[in-house]
């Protein structure tokens, strides 16, 4: 019994110190909304083969991984809140940043409301029907706040028909699929949750700026990260290139594009 | 971090911000409720298992041993799929009283299985010593329950411990709304995810806090476990 304790414990510990050999890396903390597109897990095996550089993604709210980025936990950041990362820019914790590509915020419920524009469907929600906010500080909370204020709404006066999930995109829109309630999500992880879904699209308008999602990539300064820093200077030169950001221009979800250049 | 923790988590307290009192309040009127009313069910049949000689009992342990280790996450599942499909009408879907029934489910095994695995032996021998001096059935189940009582309080403690730690279940059947079921661990896991670890660890220090009270408490009047 012993014996055979001992040795399951050397085989577990072996198989630890294999799984711990590191080669050259990158890692790529990430927003769960871009996560959930699926666009990195397409891409990435081509910057992987071309440059013999694995990569690593970590998948958290864009709060999270500003933060992550701040503590030295990554070599770059895929996030979508500008004026975060525009603090975490002039905070100097960035070396590089540039704003890749955009698409767009919707509104996602029951029924489509019949609205003309982003203000009528506003009024239509409020105090009327059951909204979830993300309430977790994410790119996508940021912007949903940002609208509820542009139209002159008040949030801490909402009632009982608002509710803060605290939670990630895919979990948030689970729950008002589940409940017939409504929220603003980033048009990639409703197109990748779709199939799962009770609700569809209640209000969008790709021509509205206000709607409007912009990505960046941002690479870590070397001194916050540690080491020289080649290999994400590599990834984020590949990342920016006009070849990649026509792949991900072209990368589509049942037929439908999520992710628009800047440069169209 | 950690000391920026300990300071926060002083700060959340005596900043008498209601909702954080809300949050540890509702965390332990769940796990305290769950854990009682499994209480009952879960010592009788942790009794019932344990001095029952039937066929098939060494699958009734092996199957009930397995339910101990149900992830929290399952459990919430579980209870998530029967909130929306066979019992929509009670409209359980994101209400504290699905958090209870999650957690109630999650420590029921947890409580008979600790009973059978603590004092399965004691009770067999109660029994038989009672037996033996010609006991009524009556006086046999008052006696069991008596000679049980340690183990029922551990069983009870380790339920506890279980329902105010977990964090899967009462996230998935709660939905972690603000200011309605929103409790310390999805509290935690929420602030977590927006890269706000101070006030997680000091959420954390609260959890640790608030069960280090109780236990106090406890050990006041249960000399003989805590002595």
């Amino acid at each position: 019994m012993t014996k055979s304790l001992l040795g399951l414990t050397a085989v577990l510990s072996l198989f630890l110190a294999l799984a711990g050999c590191r080669g050259e890396r990158v890692t790529i903390v990430t927003t769960t909304s871009l996560d959930n597109s699926g666009l990195l897990e397409e891409i990435l095996p081509h910057f992987e083969a071309e440059h013999g550089i694995r990569t690593r993604i970590v998948a958290v709210g864009t709060g999270a991984a500003i933060q992550m980025g701040r503590l030295g936990e990554t070599d770059i950041l895929l996030v979508h809140d500008p004026a975060l990362e525009q603090e975490f820019m002039d905070e100097g914790f960035g070396a590089l940043r540039q704003t890749i590509v955009y698409n767009d915020f919707l509104i996602v419920g029951p029924d489509a409301l019949p609205a003309k524009t982003l203000a009528d469907a506003l009024g239509l929600i409020h105090g009327n029907l059951t909204f979830y906010s993300r309430g977790d500080d994410s790119g996508t909370h940021a912007r949903e706040l940002y609208l509820w204020e542009t139209f002159g709404y008040d949030i801490d006066g909402f009632g009982g028909w608002y509710k803060e999930t605290g939670q990630g995109m895919g979990s948030t829109m689970n729950m008002a699929s589940t409940t017939a309630g409504y929220t603003l999500t980033d048009r990639g992880t409703y197109l990748a949750m779709r199939a799962n879904l009770h609700i569809g699209v209640a209000y969008e308008n790709p021509e509205d700026e206000g709607l409007h999602n912009l990505y960046s990539i941002i690479k870590v300064s070397s001194e916050i990260r540690g080491g020289d820093g080649e290999a994400a200077r590599v990834f984020f030169d590949w990342f920016t290139s006009a070849a990649t950001v026509n792949m991900i221009g072209e990368y589509r979800v049942d037929g439908e594009r999520l992710f628009i250049p800047l440069e169209e | 971090m950690i000391s920026e923790g300990l300071r926060t988590a002083f700060e959340l307290l005596v900043s008498f911000d209601w909702e954080i009192y809300q949050i540890i309040l509702l965390s332990l009127v769940i796990s305290l409720s769950a854990t009682l009313a499994a209480g009952v069910p879960g010592v009788l049949f942790g009794i019932l298992v344990s001095i029952g000689r039937f066929k098939g009992k060494r699958l009734v342990k092996v199957l009930l041993f397995t339910s101990m280790g149900v992830p929290p996450v399952v459990m919430g599942l579980i209870v998530l799929l029967l909130a929306i499909g066979p019992l929509r009408p009670l409209d359980l879907v994101f209400t504290r009283t699905a958090m209870f029934f999650a957690q109630f489910l999650l420590v029921l095994p947890i409580i008979a299985g600790s009973i059978v695995i603590s004092s399965e032996k004691t009770q067999v021998r109660v029994l038989e010593t009672a037996t033996t001096l010609g006991a009524r059935r009556k006086h046999k189940v008052g006696l069991l329950v008596r000679e049980t009582k340690p183990f029922i309080f551990m069983s009870l403690i380790l339920a506890f411990s279980r329902a105010i730690a977990e964090v899967g279940a009462v996230m998935l059947v709660g939905g972690n709304i603000k200011g309605e079921t929103r409790v310390m661990t999805t509290f935690i896991a929420m602030n977590t995810s927006m890269g706000q670890f101070g006030t997680s660890i000091a959420m954390g220090i609260i959890l640790l806090f608030v069960a280090f009270l109780i236990h106090l408490a406890l050990s006041r009047f249960r000399r003989d476990f805590y002595g």
